[in-house]
C-alpha cells in the first residue's frame, strides 16, 4: 500500500506538470495582449510593454522562467490587478471559496445520503417519489436561481439573513444552501439507485433471513456497499464546488475565486489563469487520489493498485 | 375376506419415452431480452406517461415556433417586458397580462396576446422558448450520446483491465479535467467561431469524463464478483464480459449519471452564453433564456419561469423514463 | 473560521495603524470642528455599492476609473477636478508662465503626507520621473507625451536614444516648495485639468524604495495627502475611506467614513439598497423602471463622457467604402429606442463624435452648442433610400456583415438590437454577431477582421482632441481605414494653434468634415443612473474627473 501511494504521488506530480505545461502553451495561443489599454497604445508602446513583462522572449525561455519562478513560489503578478502578486491573491480568495464549497458539500452530502437511503428503502412509495421529484428539480434548476430566490425571500422580504457579504456564520447560510441543493439532489439520486440495487442482492436477503432487523441490515451491510458510486461522484464534484461557483459568489458578493477566473480568462491575465488552473488541477488530482484510496477502504475487494485477480 | 394377493409384476410398467429433444423443447414462444424489456417497460405506467409527455414536448418544440406569427428575432420596443397573457385563460393570475396589479397590455395599448410574455427587446417568449427547447434538446442528445459511447467504453476499459491501462487512461482523465473547462472552450472558440458547433465539440471533449469515472468505479467493484469469475471460467472473452455482464449490471448508475450530465451540458451551454461564448445571438437556448431572465428574476419572474418549467419537466420525464428502462433491462430487479 | 480570525486581526491592526498615523499627524493641524450646523447627521458615513474592486493602488499602474477614483480621493496633485472644473489643489495658485508659454513655475502649498512629513517639490519630480522609468512598468504614461511635457515622447520611445532616461523629463524642483515644468510647445488648454490625474501626482522616493515590492499593495503600503485616507481594503469585499484631518482643505470634507462594497450583481446591490445597507447604487435599465416606481425621489441621472459607436471597416471591406452604404447603416439604427428603452440609464442618442457636457470652450459654451443636433443621417425611410442607391452603385443585392463585439452581458442586448435594426431597415442585409473576449476582440479589431465593430471611447484628457485625433490617417485607434486629407490637415492645424478660439473652431470644423463621411456610426453617449438615499447631499458623478465624487458630500439627519 505504501509503495502504491508513493507511486501514485509520483504520477500526480507528473500529471500536474503536464497540466501546467499544457495550460502554459495554450496561454501562448490566446490572441491579443493582457494590456487593458491596448486600444489606446501605438504598436511601439505595446512592444515596449511586452518587453517590460518579458512577453517578447521566445516561448521556451518564458516557459523555463515560469517553471523556475513556480518552484520558488512566485506565480508572477496579475495584469488586471496592477501586477499584484498572484500568490497573495489566491491565498486571499481561495480559502473563501474553499470554505463555502466545503460547507455546501458537507451539508449536501449528508442530507443527500440520508434522503437516498430513505427513498431506497421505501422504494416506489410516496417518500421515494417525493425525494426523487425534489432531486430532479434540484438538478434541473441551476443554483443561481435558488440563490436569487433565497436572497429575495430570506434577506429582503423576511430579513433573517444578510443580503450579501462574507462575515459571520449567518452570511454563510444562504450561499451554502443554494450550492448544497444541487449536491444534495445528486447524492440522493445516486444513493437511492444504489440502495435499491444493493437491497436486492443475495447477501442482504440472507441477512434478512437470518432475522436481522431492517436497520441492522441497512447500516451494517447495505450502506457500505452503496457508497462506491457516491464517492466517485463526490470527488470531482468537490473539486468543482470548492473552486468556486461564479454566479452564486457574485450574487452574494462573496470574495471567492469564481468570478475572478472568468475575468482573467477574458482579459488574457496569463499569470492569474495559470495560478487558478494550478489550484484547480491540484485540487482535482488530489481528490481523485483520495477517491481511489477510499475505494479500497470501503470495499476491500477493490484494489486499484493490482490488476484483475486471477 | 381377503384381498387377493395381486403381484406387481414388471410388465405392468412401460419405460418412459425419454427423448432429449423433447426436454429441450420450449413450450411457449421464446421471449428475447429486448421483447421482455419492452413488455416490462410498457407495464411501467410512470415510464410510459413520461415517454408520452416527452414526445409531446419534442413535438411542441419542433412545431410550435411555426404556429407563432413572430420569429425568434422579431423585436419591437413598444412591447418590451410584457407579462404572459392568454385572453381565454385570463382568470388565471399567471396569464392575466398583469404585473403588480397593472394591466401592462392595456397600458401599452397592445391588442395581441403573448402566451409566455415578451423579453426586454419585445421578442415573443413563446417562440423563443420553444425554439430554445430545440437547441437544448439537441445539446441533451449530444451529451447523452457522448456519455454512453465515449464515457462508458472508456471507463469500462479502464476499470476492467486495471494496472497499466488504467494508470495511463486515468492520468489522461486527470489532465483533461485538471485543465478547467473554460480554458478548453476559449481555445476552441478561437479556432472556431462561437456557436452550436463549438459547444458540441466542447461537450464532446469534456462531458464524458465523469461518466467514465463512474463506470470505472462500478467495473472495479463488479469485476471480482462471482458471476464474472464464473463467466471467465467458462471462457468468455474480455469484450463479452465487459459488454454483456459488467455494463448491464452498471446500467442503473449509467442511466442515473446520464440524467445528471444532460442538465450539466444544458447549463454549461447556458454558462457559455452568459459569458458571451455560447449560442450566437439572436438564437436562444433554454439555458441562455434562464440566464438572461434570472437577472430580472425580481422584476419579471415569468421570463425565467417558463424555460425553467420546461427544463424541469424534460428532466423529470427523462428520469422516470430512465428508471423505467433500467428496471426493464436490469436482470436483478426482475420481480 | 481561522482565516477570518486572522483577517480581523490584520484588519484591526491596519485600523489601529491608521489611527496612530492620523493621530500623529493631527497634532499640527487646526482641527476643523464643524459642529452640527444645519441638519448634518451625527454619523457622517456614506456607503456605496460598486461592481468593481480596486485594481491597483499604484499610481504608475492606474488606467481604470475605480483606481483613479481612489487616487483622486486620497491623493492631491497640483489641481483637483470638481464638477468638471479644475481648482488649485497643492499648487498654491496659478503658476508663473514664461513668455513663450513653455515654462510653468508652481508654488506649492503646505501639506503633509499621512506619515507627517511635508509634501515637497521633489516628491512631484520623483512621481513624474517614476511614471517614465521603464523599471516601474508604467501603464498610462503616454499622457505625458500627449500634454507635451519636455522630452516625454522621446523618453517613452524605445527606439529613441533618450529612451528610459527619465532624468531628462521637463520637471525640476527649484526649491522644496517651487516646481518648474517645461514643455516642448505651448501648453494645451487641458494642461491644468490633466494635472489632477494620478499620473501627475507626487510620490515619495524614500517611501517607495523602502516598501520595495510591497509598495501600494495594501492601504498601509501607501502614503496619502488628499481629502481622505484609505483605511482598509479587503480584496473582493470592499474598502473604506476615513477623513484626512491634515488635508489643507479639510474643512470642506464633511464625511468621516466612506465604505465601498464590491457587489457584482445589480440585483444584489439593489437588495442591499432596499434593506438600507448601502446609500448609493448604480442601476441598470430594468431596475431604473422598478425603482422609479418605488422610490421616485431617489433616482439621479448624470451624463458621462463615454462615447459608443460602430466602427465601419472600409479598409478590407470594399463595399463599405461606399458612402451611401455607410449612410444607410447610420440611418438604419433607431438610437432613440436604444437609449430610452434598452439602455434606459440616461444615455443620450448620439450622431456626433465629441460628447456634450464634457468641456466648454474659450467662449464659455459647450463644444456641442455649435451643432446641438449632431450629424444625423436620417430615419429608416432615408436608410432604405441610401441602401437602394448603394446597391445600384455597388451592383449588389445582398450584403453579409460580420459584427464583432466584446462579450459581456450588457452589450449582448445592444448587439441583438443593432443587428436587428440593420436587418429590418436594410432588406437584404444579414448581420452575424460574433462576440469575443476583450483581448481577442481588440486583435480582430486591429487586424481589420470584421465589417462592423461595437466600440467605445473614454477621454484621456479634458479636451475635444481626445475624441478627434484618433481618426487621422493610420492612427492605431482608427480601426475603420478611413482617411481624409482635409480632416488630417484640420487636426494638425488645431494641434499647432496656440490661439484657443481658432483652435476650438478648427476642431468643430474637423468634426463636421469627419461626419460628412460617416466613417463610423455613432450610437449613444453613455448616461449613468443611480439611486441615492435622500439624506445624501452634494454627491456627484461628473463626466470628467472622479467617477464617484464624494469629496464634499454630506449626510443630513434622517
Amino acid at each position: 500500500m505504501v509503495r502504491y501511494i508513493l507511486k501514485r504521488v509520483g504520477y500526480m506530480l507528473v500529471t500536474f506538470y503536464v497540466v501546467i505545461t499544457l495550460t502554459f502553451l495554450s496561454m501562448k495561443l490566446l490572441p491579443g495582449t493582457p494590456f487593458k489599454t491596448a486600444n489606446r497604445l501605438t504598436p511601439q508602446q505595446l512592444n515596449q510593454l511586452r518587453h517590460y513583462y518579458g512577453l517578447d522572449q521566445p516561448i521556451p525561455v518564458q516557459y523555463v522562467h515560469y517553471l523556475w519562478n513556480f518552484i520558488h513560489g512566485d506565480l508572477g503578478g496579475s495584469f488586471q490587478y496592477g501586477m499584484q502578486p498572484v500568490t497573495q491573491f489566491l491565498l486571499q480568495r481561495f480559502p473563501v471559496s474553499l470554505e463555502l464549497g466545503v460547507e455546501a458539500m458537507i451539508a449536501g452530502t449528508i442530507l443527500g445520503i440520508l434522503l437516498g437511503i430513505v427513498a431506497g428503502i421505501y422504494r416506489a412509495r410516496f417518500l421515494d417519489w417525493g425525494t426523487m421529484t425534489f432531486s430532479v428539480i434540484g438538478i434541473s434548476i441551476p443554483s443561481f436561481i435558488f440563490a436569487g430566490i433565497l436572497q429575495y425571500a430570506f434577506a429582503v422580504n423576511v430579513q433573517l439573513f444578510p443580503v450579501a457579504g462574507w462575515s459571520g456564520p449567518m452570511s454563510h447560510v444562504l450561499p451554502a444552501t443554494s450550492l448544497a441543493i444541487g449536491v444534495l439532489a445528486l447524492v440522493a439520486r445516486f444513493m437511492r439507485t444504489e440502495m435499491v440495487e444493493v437491497l436486492n442482492q443475495d447477501y442482504i436477503v440472507t441477512a434478512q433471513a437470518k432475522g436481522l432487523t431492517t436497520s441492522a441490515v441497512v447500516f451494517r451491510h447495505a450502506i457500505r456497499n452503496a457508497l462506491i458510486p457516491i464517492i466517485t461522484v463526490i470527488g470531482p464534484l468537490t473539486a468543482a464546488v470548492v473552486t468556486g461557483s461564479l454566479v452564486v459568489e457574485n450574487i452574494f458578493a462573496i470574495p471567492g475565486i469564481g468570478s475572478q477566473f472568468v475575468d482573467s480568462i477574458v482579459t488574457n491575465d496569463y499569470p492569474m489563469i495559470m495560478g487558478t488552473t494550478e489550484v484547480y488541477a491540484g485540487m482535482f488530482i488530489i481528490t481523485i487520489f483520495i477517491v481511489d484510496i477510499l475505494y479500497g477502504v470501503i470495499d476491500p475487494r477493490i484494489r486499484v493498485s493490482g490488476g484483475q485477480t486471477s | 375376506m381377503m384381498m387377493p394377493n395381486t403381484e406387481i409384476t414388471k410388465d405392468m410398467f412401460a419405460p418412459a419415452d425419454i427423448d432429449h429433444s423433447v426436454s429441450e423443447k420450449i413450450g411457449r414462444r421464446s421471449v428475447s431480452v429486448w421483447k421482455d424489456a419492452l413488455r416490462r417497460f410498457v407495464q411501467n405506467k410512470g415510464a410510459l406517461i413520461s415517454m408520452i409527455l416527452l414526445t409531446i414536448i419534442i413535438v411542441a418544440a419542433l412545431v410550435s415556433p411555426h404556429f407563432s406569427k413572430y420569429g425568434i428575432d422579431d423585436q419591437d420596443l413598444n412591447r418590451v417586458n410584457l407579462p404572459p397573457k392568454i385572453t381565454a385563460l385570463s382568470w388565471i393570475p399567471l396569464f392575466s397580462g398583469k404585473e403588480g396589479g397593472v394591466d401592462v397590455y392595456k397600458q401599452n395599448g397592445i391588442k395581441q396576446d403573448f402566451w409566455f410574455g415578451t423579453d426586454s427587446l419585445g421578442r415573443d417568449l413563446w417562440t423563443r422558448t420553444w425554439s430554445g427547447t430545440q437547441i437544448s434538446l439537441f445539446i441533451a442528445l449530444i451529451a447523452a450520446l457522448v456519455d454512453l459511447f465515449i464515457g462508458v467504453v472508456y471507463g469500462g476499459i479502464s476499470g476492467y483491465f486495471g494496472t497499466t491501462v488504467d494508470n495511463i487512461l486515468q492520468r489522461i482523465v486527470e489532465v483533461i479535467m485538471g485543465i478547467p473547462n473554460l480554458v478548453w472552450i476559449i481555445l476552441l472558440i478561437l479556432v472556431m467561431k462561437p456557436g452550436l458547433f463549438a459547444i458540441t465539440v466542447a461537450i464532446l471533449a469534456t462531458n464524458w469524463v465523469t461518466m467514465s469515472r463512474i463506470v470505472r468505479g462500478e467495473m472495479m467493484k463488479l469485476k471480482n464478483q462471482e458471476f464474472v469469475l464464473a463467466s471467465r471460467t467458462l471462457g468468455a472473452s474480455n469484450g463479452r464480459i465487459i459488454f454483456r455482464h459488467l455494463i448491464p449490471n452498471s446500467l442503473g448508475m449509467i442511466i442515473v449519471n446520464t440524467m445528471f450530465s444532460v442538465p450539466n451540458a444544458i447549463f454549461f451551454e447556458a454558462f457559455l452564453s452568459f459569458i458571451g461564448l455560447g449560442i450566437r445571438q439572436p438564437q436562444a437556448s433554454l439555458g441562455s433564456l434562464i440566464n438572461t431572465g434570472y437577472q430580472q428574476l425580481q422584476i419579471h419572474p415569468y421570463q425565467t419561469l417558463y424555460p425553467g418549467l420546461i427544463i424541469s419537466l424534460l428532466l423529470i420525464c427523462f428520469n422516470i423514463m430512465g428508471d423505467g428502462l433500467r428496471d426493464a433491462f436490469d436482470p436483478k430487479l426482475r420481480r | 473560521m481561522r482565516n477570518k480570525a486572522k483577517w480581523s486581526l490584520v484588519l484591526s491592526f491596519i485600523l489601529a495603524l491608521s489611527l496612530v498615523l492620523t493621530a500623529c499627524g493631527g497634532s499640527g493641524s487646526s482641527s476643523s470642528s464643524k459642529s452640527n450646523s444645519g441638519g448634518l447627521a451625527k454619523d457622517q458615513t456614506l456607503k456605496i455599492a460598486d461592481v468593481a474592486d480596486i485594481p491597483t493602488l499604484d499610481p504608475t499602474q492606474m488606467t481604470d476609473a475605480t483606481s483613479i477614483n481612489v487616487a483622486n480621493m486620497t491623493m492631491a496633485g497640483l489641481t483637483r477636478m470638481h464638477d468638471n472644473k479644475f481648482s488649485w489643489d497643492l499648487a498654491a495658485g496659478a503658476p508663473k508662465v514664461s513668455a513663450d508659454k513653455k515654462t510653468y513655475t508652481f508654488k506649492l502649498r503646505d501639506q503633509k503626507w499621512s506619515d507627517g512629513k511635508p509634501v515637497t517639490a521633489q516628491d512631484f519630480v520623483y512621481g513624474w520621473q517614476r511614471q517614465n522609468d521603464p523599471a516601474a512598468k508604467p501603464a498610462y504614461n503616454f499622457l505625458f507625451a500627449s500634454v507635451g511635457i519636455k522630452n516625454a515622447a522621446k523618453i517613452e520611445n524605445p527606439k529613441d536614444p533618450m529612451y528610459g532616461k527619465y532624468k531628462n523629463l521637463g520637471i525640476k524642483a527649484l526649491d522644496s516648495k517651487t516646481l518648474q515644468v517645461t514643455l516642448d510647445q505651448p501648453a494645451p488648454p487641458f494642461f491644468y485639468s490633466i494635472l489632477s490625474v494620478p499620473q501627475f501626482m507626487p510620490q515619495r522616493e524614500d517611501f517607495v524604495k523602502a516598501q520595495g515590492k510591497k509598495y501600494a499593495t495594501g492601504p498601509s503600503n501607501l502614503l496619502y495627502n488628499g481629502p481622505f485616507v484609505l483605511s482598509s481594503w479587503k480584496q473582493g469585499t470592499g474598502y473604506t475611506y476615513k477623513k484626512n484631518k491634515d488635508y489643507w482643505d479639510a474643512s470642506k470634507t464633511k464625511l468621516q467614513t466612506v465604505e465601498f462594497k464590491v457587489v457584482k450583481e445589480i440585483s444584489t446591490a439593489v437588495n442591499l439598497y432596499k434593506t438600507g445597507q448601502v446609500d448609493l447604487v448604480t442601476l441598470s435599465a430594468d431596475y431604473v423602471n422598478a425603482l422609479k416606481k418605488s422610490n421616485p425621489q431617489e433616482i439621479k441621472h448624470s451624463i458621462s463622457s463615454g462615447m459608443f459607436f460602430l466602427y465601419i471597416n472600409q479598409k478590407t471591406n470594399k463595399n463599405l467604402k461606399n458612402l451611401n452604404l455607410r449612410k444607410a447603416i447610420n440611418a438604419a439604427i433607431d438610437r432613440q429606442g436604444l437609449a430610452k428603452t434598452i439602455l434606459n440609464d440616461g444615455s443620450v442618442p448620439s450622431t456626433y463624435v465629441v460628447p456634450k457636457g464634457f468641456v466648454t470652450g474659450p467662449d464659455g459654451k459647450d463644444f456641442r452648442a455649435a451643432v446641438p443636433g449632431g450629424y444625423p443621417a436620417g430615419n429608416a425611410a432615408a436608410a432604405k433610400k441610401y441602401w437602394a442607391q448603394a446597391k445600384k452603385e455597388l451592383g449588389i443585392s445582398k450584403l453579409n456583415l460580420n459584427f464583432i463585439s466584446s462579450d459581456s452581458s450588457t452589450t449582448k442586448q445592444l448587439d441583438s438590437y443593432v443587428a436587428n435594426q440593420l436587418e429590418k431597415n436594410l432588406p437584404g442585409v444579414q448581420v452575424s454577431i460574433n462576440a469575443q473576449p476583450w483581448a481577442n476582440y481588440l486583435k480582430l479589431n486591429n487586424e481589420f477582421k470584421f465589417d462592423i465593430a461595437f466600440s467605445g471611447w473614454l477621454p484621456d484628457y479634458q479636451d475635444p482632441m481626445t475624441y478627434l485625433d484618433m481618426w487621422t490617417t493610420n492612427q492605431p485607434q482608427n480601426s475603420t481605414g478611413w482617411s481624409n486629407k482635409t480632416f488630417d490637415k484640420e487636426i494638425a492645424a488645431a494641434k499647432a494653434d496656440s490661439n484657443a478660439s481658432t483652435r476650438w473652431a478648427m476642431m468643430q470644423k474637423a468634426e463636421k468634415t469627419m461626419m460628412a463621411d460617416y466613417p463610423i456610426a455613432p450610437l449613444y453617449q453613455e448616461g449613468i443612473t443611480w439611486a441615492q438615499k435622500s439624506y445624501v447631499k452634494d454627491f456627484s458623478r461628473p463626466s470628467y474627473g472622479p467617477v464617484f465624487d464624494f469629496a464634499q458630500a454630506y449626510i443630513t439627519k434622517h
